[in-house]
């Protein structure tokens, strides 16, 4: 199929996602069919045929962004589903989504790997949560938890060691309001359980046995000195990883020649407990996904919870909630710039020019939900609270208006300043760790990742999603490090649009009429 | 001279009736105790470790507006054989336990470990989950916990103010780290991470639980063949 049949004049579809949906129909009659499920979109596709339509796809309807892969857990159909939501980076738009259905004892789907090499991560996570076997995939091995690990959490029928009930309120405390600690219930007195029978020997555990295949240290064959290649274990605790994340590096002398990365030393199962919460327990927990911007969290969940619910906001609560979200942003990427700087070298001094004004955003944040960095603030329809009449003994008006005209630019241009003619700084991020818009494409790189590749309608132009899912947060947040050398100056760049964006921002005025 | 070792403070009778209030007789300890505590109070450095959220406060509170220099606790190390605190900021994962056993093990006597946060101090909001160590104390001595979620920075300088407190009631003649007896008795055994995480400390009870099990698996064999 070539590019003039795609745009046949008699018919007309209504997007770009019709059409290609239509045309793979066209295409695989029998592997391809409607999702019949009320309220779900996009088409089940047999698992044989994944990789064949997942190629066709991206070569010919030119949906060359995965975005997302999500093992779904049908208990009650005895079945697992794999769900594949691909974009059109050039046209925009909407996800064509792909449901793979398989039997839920023996789960195995086609790897997508060698079609879309961004699956690899969310396909070792769909392996180690829900118990799907990807066939011919490189690496599939366990990515948020450990080898061993007993089980696949997120299988409904997979209980944790601290279970009380499926969801809450918990029968055994509401309403009798009856307290307990659970470490009481539990023989070992800590948050763990055993297979029973299992006998350990305390010695012989052979973690990450698989870890190091395929990494090659000998380099024979190369002319010149031989020296074998070492590896590195990088992190989880370590200077520059101001978190925890570990990576396997292979090094040729000075340089990196290969480097795994390994996560899951923050995985808080946040999925877990949202299975037992209630809606609106779960946004606390959004806080808490991205802890540097809980704001922007709290947005994301509300507007889907939002939009199923079919709720309307006040144009107040949401001018108030973008006035968050913003400062959440320049907060966050205030911090950034001053880790970035941490990173390359220069400890701790420079980093505090960053940190000034984000004290002031945090005041005012304190001032008005109550916190400084777990907000809590959003609400389904609105936000918890107005804002406050003074921030620091001044009026709020007068506060965010130095905040966002005076303070906010000033800081950003005295950033620029240090940051942007800095030698040392060219030097070591120029050119270093650099990143194609075709790699960042295929590999599935999103925000910060993918703005040094130029192509900022993949932030702007896709749909919102929102991102349930830990893993693509690690993995952005791992991404983000790795190859935050080379986005730095579009980050610089990301930063100085809301120097002209606070310039000429409406939103306090808008506030003012609206009061 | 010798001074009674069970009242140190009284005046010995070996001193000159018209010395007696010129000069303070006490043992070495009690001597060296405020000098030594003055000078470990501050000066204590902080491993630089961050966990999660609280980690950020903690960075917080060593930028300028806190300013953790005033109390001499602005050196973070990147090793723990420079640092003397460990402060445990944020959730303590099963996967990340091990490292954190170990390098607890690494720092030098006297060590303290401050428990910063709701995650740290027995789970937090986590605590429920799957992959979470519900409060750090399950593996580590802990001197101080700081309630919060996460605690601000003033909340995390009070807490640090309370360990000069504790530092300030140790003596030399007591601390563990100098007691002959057993010089390994601090030192903890790494966690191991099989089918969940497993304290080595508990192996045994956990055989135990195995072989009950597998004597009631057997018991049911025999009642089945016997039917």
């Amino acid at each position: 199929m070539t590019d003039t049949t795609l745009k046949t004049p008699d018919t007309v579809y209504e997007n770009p996602v019709d059409e290609a949906i239509a045309i793979l129909k066209e295409r695989y009659p029998a592997a391809v069919t409607d999702d019949s499920r009320e309220n779900y979109s996009g088409v089940v596709v047999n698992a044989e045929n994944i990789v064949a339509v997942a190629t066709a796809l991206r070569d010919e309807l030119g949906f060359n962004y995965l975005s997302s892969v999500t093992g779904v857990d049908l208990i009650e159909d005895n079945k697992m589903e794999v769900v594949y939501h691909a974009y059109n980076i050039e046209q925009g738009g909407g996800a064509v989504v792909l449901h793979v259905q398989v039997d839920r004892d023996d789960p195995v789907v086609p790897s997508l790997v060698p079609v879309f090499p961004g699956a690899d991560f969310q396909e070792r996570e769909a392996w180690d949560m829900f118990g799907i076997r990807f066939d011919g995939h490189p690496d599939l091995r366990r990515i948020l938890t450990w080898d061993e690990f007993n089980g696949h959490p997120l299988r409904k029928d997979w209980r944790e060691p601290f279970y009380e009930d499926d969801h809450k309120p918990f029968g055994s405390r509401w309403p009798g309001g009856g307290v307990h600690r659970a470490e009481e219930k539990n023989l070992y007195g800590k948050n763990v359980q055993y297979p029973s029978g299992w006998v350990p020997t305390g010695e012989e555990y052979e973690i990450e046995t698989n870890m190091y295949e395929g990494i090659t240290v000998s380099r024979d064959g190369t002319p010149g000195l031989k020296t074998d290649k070492v590896i590195v274990n990088m992190g989880p605790q370590h200077p520059s990883t101001h978190g925890v994340f570990r990576m396997v590096v292979t090094l040729d002398g000075e340089t990196i020649v290969g480097l795994k990365p390994v996560m899951g030393y923050l995985h808080r199962n946040h999925e877990k407990i949202g299975e037992r919460n209630t809606f609106i327990q779960n946004i606390p927990y959004t806080d808490r996904l991205d802890y540097i911007s809980s704001m922007s969290n709290n947005h994301g969940y509300v507007l889907a919870v939002e939009k199923l619910m079919g709720a309307e906001v006040p144009e107040r609560a949401e001018w108030i909630r973008i006035l968050m979200v913003e400062l959440t942003r320049i907060v966050n990427h205030l911090w950034a710039l001053g880790f970035l700087l941490n990173d390359l070298g220069a400890l701790q001094t420079p980093m505090l020019y960053f940190y000034i004004e984000r004290e002031l955003v945090l005041d005012f944040f304190e001032a008005t939900a109550g916190s400084r960095m777990m907000c809590n603030f959003m609400r389904f329809g609105g936000v918890a609270y107005d804002l406050p009449d003074d921030v620091r003994g001044q009026p709020i008006m007068k506060f965010l208006n130095d905040l966002i005209y005076e303070r906010i630019p000033k800081a950003l241009e005295q950033g620029d300043g240090l940051m942007t003619g800095n030698e040392i700084l060219r030097n070591r991020s120029i050119g270093v760790g650099y990143l194609s818009a075709e790699d960042a494409i295929a590999y599935s790189a999103a925000g910060p990742v993918c703005a040094p590749a130029a192509f900022p309608m993949m932030c702007a132009a896709l749909n919102p999603i929102l991102i349930t899912n830990i893993l693509i947060l690690m993995w952005l947040f791992a991404t983000t490090a790795i190859f935050m050398i080379a986005s730095s100056f579009a980050w610089m760049r990301c930063v100085k649009v809301y120097v002209f964006w606070s310039r000429s921002c409406p939103i306090s005025k808008r506030l003012r009429e609206l009061r | 001279m010798t001074v009674s070792p069970t009242d140190p403070g009284a005046a010995s009778p070996e001193v000159p009736d018209e010395l007696q209030n010129n000069v303070a007789i006490t043992t070495i300890a009690k001597l060296l105790d405020p000098i030594y505590n003055w000078s470990r109070r501050n000066s204590l450095w902080p491993l630089g470790f961050g966990l999660a959220c609280c980690a950020i406060e903690m960075i917080c509170t060593a930028a300028s507006r806190f300013d953790l220099a005033r109390f001499g606790m602005e050196v973070f190390r990147a090793t723990p054989r420079q640092a003397d605190v460990m402060i445990i900021s944020g959730t303590v994962t099963k996967k990340m336990v091990p490292t954190i056993v170990r390098l607890f093990n690494q720092m030098a006597e006297p060590r303290y470990v401050i428990s910063m946060g709701a995650c740290a101090s027995g789970g937090g909001p986590f605590k429920e989950g799957y992959s979470v160590v519900d409060g750090i104390d399950k593996f580590l001595p802990v001197d101080v916990y700081i309630p919060g979620c996460p605690p601000t920075p003033q909340a995390l300088v009070n807490g640090l103010i309370a360990l000069q407190e504790k530092i300030d009631h140790q003596s030399i003649a007591t601390a563990s780290w100098y007691s002959k007896e057993d010089p390994m008795a601090d030192v903890i055994p790494v966690p191991v991470l099989g089918p969940d995480l497993v304290d080595v400390r508990q192996i045994d009870l956990i055989k135990a639980e195995a072989a009950k099990a597998q004597a009631e698996i057997t018991e049911a064999e025999v009642a089945e063949t016997a039917v």
